[in-house]
């Protein structure tokens, strides 16, 4: 049923089933009144199932998917683009449903389809064990004992919770779909497509300043999004005809964007008149980077990403810091530099010198934080300026680099969020201070924590050092001084992870947590395979690059001008 | 005296598939202990959690000497041995494997390592009996086992990396292992955060060096084309952007066998391109220059800075002292034997890098020996034992960079090989005093206990004649080839100025270094071991001249809050809190039943009670260590003794080929030398001896007093640690509490800027809605029918007036049309 030529639809379209399946039956409900609680449960076993046979598919992709193939071929020249799936949308607008991967989508892929599923383990109440541990989360099912409201609020997993599983396939379609859209305008689609859900999930489902937060994204979003859609139609309207999924060929311009590769080599946006004076590519150039840079974020378009996650339910922001993050580079590597390299090339030293801000600067405002939440959302920020930089510097080793990077931050900030909803669950406050001594009470946990920590602060061995090294070993011949400012990071994330850890798990057990539970199994099945990817990675990375390598060194060789 | 038996062809290589089972076989340990420590420890009791990780370190051993069979049985020019794991990375020009080599240098560190490690674990079986979580303590132990060897079995830069910082962490997990106490735990993260300041300065060195095999460096002025090379990338102006050209990896053939020539982490590749003269690498670097410094002598400073947090060098020395708030096996095997040696042999390892840079050299030199020194000096007035091993540990690793430095870089290594016995049995010792005297640490609640414990006494003694430089145990032929070779080094720079007095200012240094150490070590011996037993249920005299000022560093002042009595198997709790400290003169305490050498520790852990002789468990790895530390000595007996090379030398050399050279002297001024170095030792010991011997002297406590200012700059170690409070800690965390402010209060203002005024313009636009737009419409209406009635008029039915309106209408069309074409 699943075969290399749909794999990458079932990947995409089967959360949407799943909503469409809660969807029915909300309506069955509705007329033939099943108990609410039998609701409850079904939505979520449809979530489990759809988003655990999307991890399948992705895992299918990832296996068929041949680094070294030639893939679809564009004006005779490989691409590597695989598991192509096209057909003709809209035709008067040469709008293309067009999906596939290369070696830049295939672990975006893939992680989409990891933490998709880490998230809706998240988002369910079970293996909780015990009447007890369920109380103390706030995720009793029934209403009575204590009511929804801001001194007792219930648990996220029990609030309203068809809605909240329709949003998170939908979303989770977004995600899909945006990394394996290779037609510009269903791009965008699948980019909104997840901008909603995100919204509302943060905003109904988020903590107490859920509705500023949700707005504050929503807002800066979808201003990068305007600027998108401005740069899109202004590429849409300079590029030339394409052939389509039919053969036959487009009618004066395309949405194709292997073929707006092409078309950019060659030169096409480079030769564009200038908008007001500015040099077309440029401006073009500018649009799409701040819309993509938000998402990154970057700074300083970084102040909704801490709102966000210190508002959003766990399961979200896990989403939030594995994969939208990833959007960012992601949309920069598939449309600024393939398109546009004369512009690339133009901006590659602004992006370095954001990429250092991003690191420096955010880590030493994670350093000064006291909220749990937000020193891991701002430690994020700075782990995505290693792929800024990496991307800027644009030698194979810094570019493969800033890509892992995407990849392995994607499982350890996840496994961050999961740690922080832990504690939030058992503590319900995030205030590193009024902590202490922890490891005492939940030693399991603690090591966990442990593990993550010293993944995310790029000790050898784990997932995390291995992109760091990467990008500032490729960075160091082309930027030499902001590597080594880069570097001094190594210092300040060890201090603010080991200082962390010392307010909170080290010296004396705070009284107030005695008795605390330690990591149920629900939070066992989420962390100990996140915590077994971050150490096999760490010893075998080329697993990951072995696929993603050579995407990249024709991305970069295609930068250099006929 | 350079015997040159430098091999210089290309490393012939021999598959040793077994290799990666030594390191694997901790790691099973650390992970079975780990992940079912708890459930072992509970259900079959402590027996299987030891059993478990000596099993395993013994097995490593074995596999280890297994190697060694294999490694003697090769021609000396080609004892080395290679086992490929699987590529672990391959992106552009870099390109590593999980591999490990052996070559003669890695097969004594490794030897030394599971050597003593494993003994090290024995010992612990009895130290931590009464631990609680003594699955973790073995867990951890045997992790850092598993991350020393990757460091010295890594056959590239990156695996020695993965080990380095692993055991960072295993140093940092055991430093903090009683991590209730909120200062050790704090101890735990200094030590790794200033490690961290080393291995950022390592990486850069290591980055310099990679990038540099690739090409040239200087900007040319004529590369100003737009050229792509694949394995740098594109850049468009390479001259103002990009000073690395890289050639690419190339293959020149030596000998018939090919050469890689480029970028490499490997180290046998770096070492036969940069070794053999017919690749031409080690001329080409020797010349290469960034920002005017000779790039390799950039290359040795930073890689050096990251030994210097390693091996705690000034100035990065600050944490290793405060690592002694971990058990004291853990001090033994981490801050003595092993760990901290790692910069030594990274030196050692890259001894042809450093032999081409005379200021590399110097830098090296200077740093171990002002560390010497200095570390010396502190230890002069401590009173908690570890503390005087700590600094004497971080003293003799400066001797041992003095070694490097100079370019003996098989002294070097001898001096860690001897200082790894003599230590750990010094450390081991005290913490079987420790143990004994009810987890004590203050020597001056001491004394006597050679009585008491007579093993542990003479293996302290056995090692302290090591350590001074007694002609008789093992410290004396490193110590001295390290000083000699110093005198006559005469090559080295001082940031690129020539400096031949450097060699013989070191020498000096470190002879005064020499006698320090002498008398810290035996004023320690004397105090701990002669006299009466100062310590027990009473405290009976106050000196009355403890300044507790000392005690005032900031970060040891809530320490008082710790008192003894809260110690549950913890030693070191009272070094920091002791409120009353009693060094009783003629006090009678030393109680008549001397050692009950049954191996009950039912007593552990109260307070009170005679010191007693530890079980055997520990006092037989004592007494095989200090035997070790006499018979080492027989690997370096020195060529004036016998007229052959000493066994060490000959065996490390096919793994240090570096070229140094060396003034020459006259027999008679060596054995001059040999006995300066005797007499220093003997001058130490003389005086310690008179001050401290039995506790009777009154004259320290009068010096004290006479000098009382300098005292106590020195006892509180120079307030080193202070300065960094104030220069480093404090404005970090300002910067990182302003940019945080910056954060919240300026950029995110400006977004709710941003949001306001959307909602300014909004209520405008409302406004011109109500007002503008509705009148407008409104306005249209009125309009249309005032329109119609005044273009009632032009219907007036005369052809010309419509012909008058089509001719200026398709006029305005062409215009229009020509306009905005």
């Amino acid at each position: 049923m699943i075969r290399p030529d749909n794999v990458l639809v079932w990947a995409t379209f089967l959360p949407v089933i799943g909503s469409a399946v809660i969807l029915a039956l909300m309506v069955v409900r509705h007329f033939l009144g099943l108990k609410k609680r039998f609701l409850d449960q079904a939505s979520r076993v449809v979530t489990m199932v759809a988003s655990f046979l999307m991890l399948v598919a992705s895992i299918l992709a990832w296996h068929w998917f041949d680094p070294r193939a030639q893939g679809l071929l564009v004006q005779g020249k490989a691409t590597g683009v695989q598991m192509v799936s096209r057909a003709i949308w809209i035709r008067p607008f040469n709008v293309e449903w067009f999906v596939g991967v290369d070696g830049l989508s295939i672990s975006m892929v893939l992680l989409t389809g990891i933490i998709s599923f880490v998230a809706a383990i998240a988002s369910m109440p079970w293996w909780q064990g015990g009447a007890k541990a369920i109380h103390m989360a706030g995720m009793d099912e029934d209403d009575h004992g204590h009511g929804d409201d801001e001194h007792h609020p219930k648990h996220f997993t029990v609030r309203m919770v068809p809605g909240y599983m329709i949003l998170l396939l939908l979303l989770m379609t977004g995600m899909m779909g945006t990394f394996v859209a290779l037609d510009m305008f269903l791009f965008y689609v699948f980019w909104e497509v997840m901008l909603l859900p995100m919204y509302f999930l943060i905003g109904v489902w988020g903590g107490p300043r859920r509705e500023y937060a949700a707005i504050k994204f929503f807002l800066y979003t979808l201003a990068g999004s305007v600027l998108m859609l401005l740069a899109i139609i202004a590429v849409y309207y300079r590029s030339l005809p394409a052939v389509m999924a039919d053969g036959t060929l487009s009618a004066r311009h395309t949405f194709n964007l292997l073929e707006l590769a092409a078309q950019g080599r060659a030169g096409q946006f480079a030769t564009a008149l200038p908008i007001l004076g500015v040099a077309f590519s440029k401006i073009v150039f500018v649009a799409f980077f701040i819309g993509f840079a938000i998402k990154i974020p970057m700074f300083p378009f970084h102040t909704w990403l801490p709102d966000a996650h210190v508002e959003a339910p766990t399961p979200i922001s896990v989403i939030l810091a594995g994969i939208l993050l990833k959007m960012g580079p992601y949309g920069i590597l598939r449309f600024n530099y393939p398109l546009l390299p004369d512009a690339t090339e133009w901006a590659a030293n602004a992006i370095a010198v954001f990429g250092v801000i991003n690191i420096i600067y955010a880590a030493y405002v994670a350093l000064a934080q006291r909220d749990f939440k937000k020193m891991v959302a701002y430690s994020s920020v700075s782990h995505m300026g290693f792929t800024l930089l990496g991307m800027a510097a644009m030698t194979p080793m810094a570019i493969s680099g800033a890509v892992y990077n995407m990849f392995t931050h994607g499982i350890i900030s996840p496994a961050l969020f999961l740690i922080v909803g832990v504690i939030y669950d058992r503590a319900h406050h995030r205030d590193m201070e009024r902590f202490g001594g922890l490891a005492k009470e939940l030693p399991e946990y603690s090591g966990l924590t442990g593990l993550a920590f010293f993944a995310s602060l790029g000790l050898p061995g784990l997932a995390g050092f291995i992109p760091e090294f990467m990008v500032l070993a490729g960075s160091f011949p082309v930027y030499l001084t902001f590597t080594v400012i880069s570097a001094t990071a190594v210092i300040i994330t060890a201090a603010y992870y080991l200082w962390a850890m010392q307010r909170v798990f080290l010296g004396k057990l705070n009284s107030a947590y005695a008795g605390f539970p330690d990591v149920n199994w629900r939070e066992r099945i989420m962390l100990y395979p996140l915590a077994a990817i971050m150490i096999f990675l760490g010893f075998y990375p080329q697993f990951i690059l072995h696929a993603i390598n050579p995407a990249l060194q024709l991305l970069i060789q295609n930068l250099r001008p006929v | 005296m350079n015997h040159a038996t430098q091999h210089l062809g290309p490393t012939v290589v021999h598959a040793a598939g077994y290799l990666w089972l030594i390191p694997l076989f901790p790691a099973v340990g650390a992970i079975i202990n780990s992940l079912l420590g708890t459930r072992i420890q509970r259900n079959l009791g402590k027996r299987w959690n030891h059993a478990i990780a000596i099993g395993m370190m013994t097995l490593s051993f074995l596999t280890a000497l297994r190697a060694f069979a294999q490694m003697v049985a090769l021609p000396g020019d080609e004892r080395f041995l290679q086992n490929t794991l699987w590529n672990m990375l391959t992106a552009g020009q870099m390109q590593f494997d999980l591999a490990f080599a052996l070559d003669p240098l890695s097969m004594m560190m490794v030897l030394i390592i599971t050597f003593i490690g494993t003994l090290i674990h024995v010992f612990s079986v009895g130290y931590m009996a009464d631990e609680p979580s003594y699955w973790r303590f073995f867990a951890y132990l045997n992790l850092f086992v598993f991350a020393m060897l990757l460091l010295v079995m890594g056959d590239n830069f990156a695996v020695m990396f993965f080990g380095w910082e692993g055991v960072g962490l295993a140093s940092y997990l055991l430093i903090s292992f009683w991590y209730t106490d909120i200062e050790k735990a704090q101890a735990g993260m200094k030590a790794f955060v200033v490690n961290r300041f080393g291995d950022f300065g390592f990486i850069l060195g290591l980055f310099l060096l990679f990038w540099s095999l690739g090409g040239i460096w200087e900007p040319r002025a004529d590369a100003r084309s737009v050229t792509y090379v694949p394995e740098i990338g594109y850049k468009a102006d390479p001259a103002a952007q990009n000073p690395f050209e890289s050639t690419g990896p190339r293959a020149v053939v030596v000998d018939g066998h090919a050469v890689k020539v480029g970028p490499t982490l490997n180290f046998r590749e770096l070492r036969d391109q940069v070794v053999i003269e017919a690749t031409g690498v080690g001329e080409h670097l020797r010349h290469q220059k960034l920002w005017g410094v000779a790039l390799l002598t950039l290359v040795g400073m930073l890689m050096f800075v990251g030994a210097m947090g390693k091996s705690a060098q000034l100035p990065l020395y600050v944490w290793l002292p405060d690592a002694m708030a971990g058990p004291t096996p853990v001090s033994a095997l981490i801050h003595a034997a092993t760990m901290v040696t790692a910069g030594v042999y990274m030196v050692a390892r890259l001894s042809y890098i450093y032999a081409m840079s005379p200021t590399a050299m110097g830098w090296v030199a200077t740093i171990g020996v002002l560390t010497a020194f200095f570390a010396a000096t502190i230890g002069f007035f401590q009173y908690d034992i570890k503390k005087v091993l700590a600094y004497s540990t971080v003293s003799q690793l400066g001797i041992m960079f003095i070694g490097v430095g100079v370019g003996a870089y098989w002294a070097g290594t001898y001096h860690l090989l001897t200082h790894a016995f003599f230590k750990a049995t010094l450390f081991l010792g005290s913490g079987s005093v420790i143990l004994g005297c009810h987890h004590e640490q203050d020597m001056r609640k001491m004394g006597g206990l050679k009585k008491l414990m007579p093993v542990t006494a003479w293996t302290y003694l056995v090692a302290t004649w090591a350590i001074a430089g007694f002609p008789w145990a093992s410290g004396f032929f490193s110590k001295d080839e390290i000083l000699w070779k110093a005198f006559t080094q005469r090559g080295m720079e001082l940031f690129g100025v020539p400096a031949p007095w450097l060699g013989p200012a070191i020498f000096v240094i470190g002879i005064l270094a020499a006698t320090g150490t002498s008398f810290y070590m035996f004023r320690s011996y004397y105090m701990t071991f002669t006299g009466h037993y100062r310590g027990g249920a009473g405290h009976d005299e106050e000196h009355g001249e403890d300044p507790h000022s000392a005690h005032a560093a900031p970060h040891h002042a809530p320490a008082a809050a710790h008192a003894p009595a809260a110690a549950h198997g913890h030693d070191d709790h009272a070094a920091h809190g002791h409120a009353a400290p009693a060094a009783a003169h003629g006090v009678h305490a030393a109680p008549a039943h001397a050692t009950h050498a049954a191996p009950a520790h039912d007593d552990h852990g109260h307070h009170g009670g005679p010191p007693h002789e530890s079980p055997r468990s520990i006092t037989w790895v004592l007494a095989t260590l200090a035997f070790g530390a006499v018979a080492v000595s027989f690997l370096g007996i020195p060529l004036l003794w016998t007229g052959h090379a000493p066994i060490l030398e000959h065996w490390l050399a096919p793994a240090l080929p570096a070229e140094v050279t060396f003034l020459h002297f006259g027999h008679a001024t060596e054995w001059l030398f040999q006995g300066m170095g005797v007499a220093a030792a003997t001058i130490g010991w003389f005086f310690a001896m008179k001050l401290f011997k039995d506790g009777q002297s009154r004259v320290p406590h009068d010096l004290k007093h006479r000098f009382f200012g300098f005292w106590t700059v020195v006892y509180n170690k120079y307030y080193v640690d202070e300065a960094y409070h104030a220069l480093v800690i404090r404005p970090s965390l300002f910067l990182a509490a302003f940019l945080s402010w910056f954060d919240q209060h300026v950029i995110d203002w400006l977004v709710n800027f941003a949001g306001w005024l959307a909602r300014v313009f909004a209520a405008i636009d409302d406004a011109i809605d109500k007002y503008v737009v509705d009148g407008a419409v409104n306005g249209v209406g009125g309009l249309t029918r005032e329109g119609g009635r005044v273009l009632r008029r032009i219907e007036t039915g005369r052809i010309q007036t419509y012909l008058y309106g089509a001719a200026f209408g398709s006029l305005l069309v062409v215009l229009l049309n020509f306009l905005f074409r």
